[in-house]
């Protein structure tokens, strides 16, 4: 039994295993002691410190600065004009508000340097660049001003004869500039016919649409359009009406309402058209009939057809009165 | 060994040192950053508050400035009425109406177009249309001609883009009547709500917020800062959409919104009598800056406090604890003998009063030993003159009657008259008591001056059976049976060969003695402990074997079946010159405890009166080297 009970002792406490765990036992010990050594607590709670400040930057890094927002800008005559990445967002940028005109001219400048293969808004832009010719309001341009920008349609209408958007709202505008601004109305009917002629269906184009920032998603993109009609005049209307406005031979003026009747009856110029040939009594049992055809037409302007049908109860007074 | 680590890391952990350092530091990283942390988020909570009101506040400020400038231009727009209804502007005079307008837009740059539709369709406006547009414009399908006609009077539109400028505006419009109340046409202003934008750019809120004004219905943003001026900065966007989008599924106007990372404020005004709703964001980083101010501020006392409690429990600690461990080493030296050391404390006062305690202690147990070692000096010179009194009673009792018997003996012989027979009888009885003498004297000095032992490396069982050979032929013939019982590797011993012998010899010489007719003699060598056989406090530390622990002991165990000894005289039967027999000296076993005590072993009696008795002879065994440098390396540390 006491033979059992010996091996069993040897068995917990093995004499090299014995020496090991005294040795780790010791060594705890020692360690404990150089724990509390001064030397070794400093160093510790200096490292504590050290990891407090790190955690103190790292948090301090985490609350960096915002992201500086820069953009490209362009230098024209000493005016600085961001660049887009965009034709469309540059052309854009010409169009909106501008307090001073030789911001606008450097704008559209801009566009002309930056863009030079977009022909077509190249284009557009220096049927703009003509238009700023005429100073703020061109109801207060002079003869000199009037002049120059036909001359810059002139060049335009000859440059981009390939492109029938930007030419025949040139040749339109130096008709104009002939006929309102100069007082010259047979140059400006010349120009008016060559529109009619060369460029019968050419549509007027308006403002692009534009971008509208909405804070509702649309799912589309994060631009919004303003809303505006699509246009529906044509150059060639347009000029048939100014034929009919500034020509003073009945002839031509209803040879020029027949044709804007025939082709452009939808048009918004046929109505005013109309309101011209009534006022001026050309042919006035034809322009009656077609007046009373134009009633019955769906169109958006109810207040046109007022007019005409206020004209055509004057025109039967007057003749009733007769 | 597992068992022995744990014990080790347990006690570790429990030292003293440790655990005061481990409960003050415990204390400290609890209640400091805890405290720091119930003041961060009461703080944050505040600033919480403090950011709603002031963000709702801002709302309702910007809603009064807004209606205040758009109060402005009804007043713009009733004052051109006023003049064309009086005609103190002739309507029909477009240059008249040209000056007035364009002097009239010249003081106010936010009027983007100034202009005037008759009931006729004519239409005169400042800034002029472009004439492709103003060649076939009605005024009279406009929505701010319709608006101004159908309500009889100043009507504001919906916010749009102007095509112009494309910047958002809205148009005020007020009908013009002539006499009798009849319309006359539509004066109308077209104003650049940029101004909007302007003003809210203008306004600090905080460093990065801002506040916007966006379309209920259809979301368009109406004024926002990032649109006075073309390219539009839409860095907001995305966060004012989360924003709307966030806010619109908790059904609040208020709230904590996370964003790419970062939380921004957003509060929501309705404009009042418009479509518009008002919007202010901020990001919550910059209030943030104050709690983080409070968080750094809590963060830095906390490191300062946890640093200085540090400090502080372990100056404690080592205040504490110093001065016991230099008690402790004043004991450890006063247990191993050094009754000469001193304790030097002299810091805190405590320790220090403790320490001239403990070194008045040490002072009087240094004179108690002293006296103690006197009075044992005496003690022993009186016990050695007693043994030497008992002795000398012993050998005169031993000695008297063989000198009797010598005498009458020597009387017989001497007698001439006695018969030849009688003389010779009596001097062989003078011869056996001579030799009777002799082995007295033999035995009385064998214990009296024991031989020092001559020790060698020795064998037992050899040593044994050497010492059974020569008689136990002659035993078994006497009817005596020795039966034996080894254990297997057994260690050797440091024993005198002779005088191992001469105990086994006297042990088993008694027990055949206790059985005169025969019997049966068990003898058992084995290794077993120590504490089996003799009591704790009987272990006596010898030079050799300092812990008396860890050795193997050789056990020899002789049993008999003899007459037993009785309980009374267990006790004494070791004492010199106690027999148990008429013709015993006494001194036998007495010589076998002193033999045995020489060989640094230990002599126990089993007795049963009748039955048998049992001597267990206890020797140390030989240490093997490597176990005798365990032993003294444990002992090192």
């Amino acid at each position: 039994m006491s033979m059992k009970r010996k091996e069993t002792r040897e068995k917990q406490f093995p004499a090299k295993e014995a020496v090991v765990v005294v040795a780790v036992t010791a060594r705890m010990e020692k360690f404990r002691d150089r724990v509390f050594s001064l030397r070794w607590l400093f160093c510790s709670l200096l490292l504590c410190l050290l990891l407090a400040v790190g955690i103190g930057c790292h948090d301090a890094e985490l609350d960096g600065g915002e992201e500086h927002q820069g953009g490209r800008v362009i230098d024209i005559d000493g005016i600085a004009v961001p660049v887009f990445e965009t034709s469309a967002e540059q052309l854009n940028y010409t169009r909106s508000w501008f307090a001073d005109r030789a911001e606008k001219r450097a704008a559209l400048q801009a566009f002309l340097q930056l863009f030079p293969e977009k022909e077509q808004s190249c284009g557009m832009a220096a049927l703009d660049l003509a238009y700023l010719e005429l100073g703020g309001d061109y109801r207060l341009s002079r003869e000199h001003e009037g002049l120059t920008a036909i001359k810059a349609y002139t060049d335009i209408a000859a440059d981009y004869e390939d492109i029938p958007q930007v030419s025949a709202k040139a040749y339109w505008y130096i008709g104009w500039i002939y006929a309102d601004l100069l007082g010259k109305r047979q140059k400006g009917i010349e120009y008016y016919r060559l529109v009619a002629e060369k460029f019968p269906e050419e549509r007027v184009l308006l403002l692009l649409p534009t971008p509208w920032v909405g804070i509702i998603s649309t799912g589309v993109g994060a631009m919004d359009t303003a809303p505006h009609a699509p246009p529906r005049n044509t150059w060639a209307a347009l000029a048939l009406m100014e034929i009919l406005r500034n020509s003073e031979d009945e002839d031509l003026a209803w040879s020029a309402f027949v044709r804007l009747w025939r082709q452009y009856r939808h048009s918004s110029a046929t109505g005013f058209g109309l309101l011209l040939i009534l006022e001026r009594r050309i042919r006035i049992d034809r322009s009656l009939k077609m007046a009373e055809e134009y009633l019955k037409m769906d169109t958006s302007n109810v207040h046109i057809q007022g007019d005409i049908q206020r004209l055509i109860d004057d025109i039967s007074l007057q003749r009733n009165e007769a | 060994m597992k068992r022995q680590l744990y014990e080790g890391l347990w006690r570790y952990i429990h030292s003293f040192q440790i655990r005061v350092f481990l409960v003050l530091a415990l204390v400290i990283f609890i209640f400091i950053p805890g405290t720091g942390y119930i003041g961060f988020l009461q703080a944050y909570k505040v600033v919480e508050n403090q950011m709603q009101q002031y963000t709702i506040g801002t709302a309702g400020q910007i809603t009064k400035r807004i209606n205040s400038f758009l109060d402005q231009h009804d007043y713009n727009v009733q004052l051109i009425k006023s003049l064309l209804e009086n005609n103190l502007v002739d309507a029909a005079n477009t240059r008249e109406l040209l000056h007035y307008f364009s002097l009239f837009q010249k003081d106010h740059p936010e009027f983007v177009n100034i202009y005037y539709g008759d009931i006729s369709g004519n239409f005169f406006m400042v800034p002029p249309q472009i004439p492709e547009v103003h060649k076939v414009f009605d005024p009279r399908i406009r929505p701010w001609y319709r608006g101004a006609v159908e309500t009889g009077n100043l009507h504001w539109t919906d916010a749009y883009l102007f095509a112009s400028t494309q910047k958002p505006g809205i148009t005020v419009s007020v009908p013009i009547y002539g006499d009798e109340a009849v319309l006359r046409g539509v004066c109308g202003i077209d104003i650049d709500l940029s101004a909007f934008s302007r003003f809210l750019d203008g306004i600090e809120i905080g460093k990065e917020g801002f506040a916007y004004i966006f379309e209920k219905k259809r979301g368009h943003v109406i004024a926002h800062p990032g649109i006075v001026q073309l390219p539009w900065n839409q860095t907001h966007i995305e966060l004012l959409r989360y924003c709307r989008e966030s806010l619109k599924k908790r059904g609040r106007n208020f709230g904590l919104i996370s964003f790419r990372g970062r939380d921004y404020f957003t509060a929501y005004a309705d404009y009042p009598g418009k479509d518009w709703t008002v919007g202010v964001t901020l990001p919550f980083s910059e209030y943030y800056e104050t709690i983080q101010f409070i968080k750094k501020s809590t963060f830095t006392l906390v490191v300062m406090g946890i640093l200085l409690s540090c400090i502080l429990s372990y100056l404690l600690t080592r205040t504490v604890i110093r001065p016991l461990n230099t008690l402790q080493q004043g004991i450890d030296r006063i247990s191993s003998g050094d009754l000469e050391y001193k304790v030097d404390i002299t810091d805190p006062d405590i320790a220090s009063d403790l320490a001239d305690s403990f070194n008045s202690m040490a002072h009087s147990l240094r004179k108690s030993l002293a006296e103690l070692k006197k009075t044992y000096a005496e003690l022993a010179e009186k016990e050695k003159l007693a043994a030497v009194g008992e002795m000398t009673a012993g050998i005169a009792h031993e000695i008297k009657n063989p000198l009797g018997v010598i005498q009458g003996s020597a009387q017989v012989v001497l007698d001439r008259t006695r018969p030849r027979e009688m003389r010779e009888r009596a001097a062989r009885f003078i011869l056996d008591e001579v030799e009777r003498l002799d082995n007295t004297l033999k035995a009385f000095l064998s214990f009296a001056r024991p031989a020092s032992p001559a020790f060698v490396e020795a064998d037992i069982i050899r040593l044994f059976e050497e010492t059974l050979s020569a008689t136990e032929e002659r035993y078994r013939e006497d009817g005596y049976h020795f039966i034996r019982d080894y254990e297997e590797d057994i260690l050797p011993i440091e024993a005198d060969p002779y005088q191992i012998r001469q105990v086994f010899w006297n042990i088993c010489l008694n027990s055949v003695q206790a059985m005169p007719d025969g019997g049966t003699i068990s003898i058992r060598v084995k290794m077993d402990s120590l504490e089996e056989y003799v009591g704790g406090a009987d272990i006596k530390r010898s030079l050799g074997n300092p812990f008396g622990e860890p050795r193997d002991w050789l056990v020899v165990s002789i049993e008999d079946g003899g007459c037993g000894i009785a309980e009374d005289k267990l006790e004494k039967v070791m004492d010199p010159f106690v027999s148990l027999r008429d013709d015993g000296i006494g001194l036998g076993l007495s010589i076998v405890a002193q033999i045995v005590k020489l060989h640094r072993g230990y002599v126990t009696i089993e007795s049963e009166e009748g039955v048998g008795t049992t001597f267990h002879l206890l020797f140390p065994c030989i240490l093997k080297e490597n176990s005798i440098a365990d032993q003294c390396a444990d002992h090192r540390r």
